[in-house]
């Protein structure tokens, strides 16, 4: 009995406590332990802070974002916002689920300044319907032990000639002492981290997919002539290739037998626990009539209409304000993914709890080059500025680049009727 | 009251059958004719049969079927011979053959998605084990997963290798229902072991070879998981199945109607097989039995 009474005072209590809490519900897709743990560790510093709002996270994997984003949709069950790309902030535009941020982005732009070319691929019809949280930016990374034993120099190349030219010597001085070192890292499996590795080729000379108004644009000589530089570069690529996704590749660069590679700066991490330091970046090459780019991939949160109707709208803005102060943001950045996801605002690029994390701070180079790679990137489908054609979701869904990469690395198709494919490929969505 | 109790009390099964198995396929067939993109219009257009024509001119839905039906064939001939084959060497009653009958097993056990990334990593080309054994006899490494001619078939082996143990036990179990015998008796009638294997084993074990087969077929057709997570259908399609190729239109190019109407040509073919299978390989013993029971 009295067991029981204690018991009772027990809830009683936590009900009166929790009385006039707002709970607010975020989904992100981002598994593995740490970042869940680092998204709590934001949570809690929150909720110290604001005792009146509880915030809790459930996690989606990102297999099945957009099959439950588009069932919880149609059945009313949305969360009151969520961890997005623009892929799934669109195909949520699409579906009339999500609100319009301007105020949100507005007020942090005042607060921390945007880097602008972040924003790009939230602004649809004028308004922006996701708020940049962390960017990933593309950039050549390098063995620099490598490029000293058989280009005779640490300086890692510049442009797209010196790429070919180095990734060439590397593989044949390699291939001739009996242990191939593959001169760059490409995959050409029909995943995302093809699409993007050729969209970095393809930045550097300014391809569009659209034009402003939002016509197809991507059969151009620019393409092609990245297409063709790909191909010319793939021969250098480790056989097998055409079979990879992200871990292969990973641990091909990580065991050595790759030199150089367009990728995101993530691998710093693993290289840090292992105690290995043999790991650079530049800005990703370009022709000498091309232009510094490469492909950047803003992560955003989107806001349901569901928090409008639940009252929440209040206690969501300030949790996004909230997560974008840079030492909140560095923890969403430099510890849970350092290299890999990176700041958006120039108060949190600046930031010296960005800088000061021991992984950042060791491989400084790398990172300064990843900062700067931000400012130069682009998304496909976003290079006018906005989302001027919402079939980009699909077109990238549908790995619409990667198959066409596929198509001219396996021989399938040459060059111009793999460009011409992936033209009417792209037009089918857009009917 | 009584004459109807038996009817009541299967009710409820029967609404739940046509709850869980009905009920997706009109969901299925009326999605196939409407322009359905899941949770983006609450009412899709009505295209009538425009779906099916888009998907009948698609090259890559044609070759799919065709693949499907590669696939099957080169899984249930590897899956009906050799589980067949180790389930002989295993039918002995001593220590070591028990003890092999429980180890076999493990492949089964193992989740798809641990068997696909295991054997990703094998077959990898570079770093691969398989590939640094091939490569120690001097031999060149092979591109087990990215090429266009081989990728199909190792996916085929790497299937196969996970449902062998499965059809050994089967297979076994089979083989333990015949009685010693019959063995003894033909080894006095001078019967040599292959006459015993071609006249005793295999007829009497037909039935359950006969739904080995068939349950190797729905399976194998059905193939999806293995090839998604090892090759998407890549590389350049050489690995596109049917499932794989409804997965992408459903939930990467969010095509669901189209999909829907691929699943149900998918659907349609799968009965119109295991129908032939039915009529066609059902052992003489049990359609003897159905045509007597049936009089």
């Amino acid at each position: 009995m009295k067991k029981l009474t204690v018991l009772l005072l027990i809830v009683m209590l936590i009900s009166i406590m929790s009385f006039g809490k707002t709970t607010i519900v975020f989904w992100h897709h981002e598994s593995p332990a740490h970042r869940v743990a680092a998204f709590q560790k934001i949570i809690n510093m929150f909720e110290k802070e604001n005792p009146d709002i509880k915030v809790v996270q459930q996690v989606v994997p990102w297999g099945d974002a957009w099959t439950k984003t588009l069932a919880a949709i149609e059945a009313g069950t949305t969360p009151d916002f969520q961890f997005s790309i623009p892929e799934l902030t669109i195909t949520a535009y699409q579906a009339n689920a999500i609100i319009p941020v301007d105020d949100i982005i507005q007020e942090i732009d005042n607060k921390y300044q945007y880097i602008k070319s972040q924003l790009a691929p939230y602004k649809i019809e004028g308004k922006y319907w996701g708020v940049p949280i962390w960017t990933m930016p593309m950039v050549l990374i390098y063995r620099p032990s490598v490029l000293e034993k058989y280009l005779g120099t640490k300086e890692p190349p510049k442009t797209w000639n010196e790429l070919l030219l180095a990734a060439q010597k590397i593989t044949l001085l390699s291939e001739k002492e009996g242990n191939t070192i593959y001169g760059i890292g490409l995959t050409a499996g029909n995943n995302l981290c093809t699409q993007e590795q050729v969209y970095t080729i393809m930045a550097n000379l300014g391809v569009r997919f659209f034009d402003e108004n939002g016509n197809l644009t991507f059969n151009s000589p620019e393409t092609l002539r990245a297409v063709e530089f790909f191909k010319d570069l793939y021969r250098f690529s480790p056989p097998g290739s055409t079979g990879w996704a992200w871990g292969e590749i990973e641990m091909n660069f990580s065991a050595g037998k790759i030199a150089m590679m367009p990728y995101f700066g993530g691998l710093q991490k693993r290289f840090y626990d292992l105690g290995n330091y043999d790991l650079d970046a530049v800005l990703q090459p370009y022709p000498i009539d091309g232009m510094k780019g490469n492909l950047i991939y803003p992560n955003d949160v989107h806001i349901f209409k569901s928090a409008v109707d639940k009252g929440h709208l209040e206690a969501v803005k300030k949790f996004l304000v909230f997560l974008m102060r840079p030492d909140v943001n560095a923890i969403l950045t430099a510890q849970m993914e350092p290299g890999s996801f990176v700041p958006v605002t120039k108060a949190a690029q600046e930031s010296e709890h960005y800088w000061n994390d021991p992984v950042i701070k060791t491989f400084k180079h790398m990172n300064e080059v990843i900062i700067e790679a931000t400012s130069y990137g682009t998304l496909y489908g976003f290079e006018t500025g906005s989302a001027v054609n919402l079939a980009i979701g699909s077109i990238s869904g549908a790995n619409v680049l990667a198959e066409m990469i596929q198509n001219v690395v396996t021989g399938k198709m040459g060059v111009k009727e793999a460009v011409n494919w992936a033209e009417e490929k792209m037009k089918s969505f857009m009917k | 009251m009584k004459k109807y109790r038996g009817i009541i009390f299967i009710i409820p099964v029967i609404i739940l059958i046509l709850f869980i198995i009905l009920f997706p396929i009109i969901t299925m067939l009326s999605n196939s004719f409407r322009n359905v993109r899941f949770g983006f219009e609450k009412n899709p257009a009505f295209v009538g049969l425009k779906n099916y024509s888009e998907l009948f001119n698609d090259p890559v839905f044609i070759s799919s079927i065709g693949k499907s039906f590669l696939w099957t064939f080169e899984n249930l001939l590897i899956q009906l011979s050799i589980p067949l084959f180790i389930a002989l060497l295993l039918n002995k009653d001593k220590k070591f053959y028990r003890f092999v009958r429980s180890i076999i097993l493990i492949p089964w056990i193992l989740p798809m998605v641990v068997v696909s990334i295991v054997w990703r990593w094998l077959l990898e080309p570079n770093i691969g084990y398989v590939n640094y054994l091939i490569k120690s006899f001097n031999l060149p490494g092979v591109n087990f997963l990215g090429s266009t001619s081989l990728t199909f078939h190792i996916l085929v082996l790497i299937n196969s290798w996970h449902f062998i143990p499965f059809g050994t036990i089967l297979m076994l179990a089979a083989l333990s229902t015949i009685p010693n015998d019959l063995y003894d008796a033909a080894k006095v009638d001078g019967a040599n072991s292959f006459q015993r294997l071609v006249h005793i084993t295999f007829p009497l074990i037909g039935k359950i070879v006969w739904f080995v087969g068939l349950l190797a077929f729905m399976w194998s057709f059905n193939t999806f998981d293995l090839i998604w997570l090892t090759t998407q259908g890549g590389p350049a399609n050489s690995t596109m199945t049917m499932p794989t190729y409804i997965y992408k239109l459903a939930f990467k190019s969010y095509e669901a109607g189209k999909a829907s109407a691929a699943a149900l040509v998918s659907t349609l073919i799968l009965i119109t097989v295991a129908v032939i299978y039915f009529v066609i390989f059902t052992p003489k013993e049990q359609r003897r039995l159905k045509i007597a029971k049936s009089q």
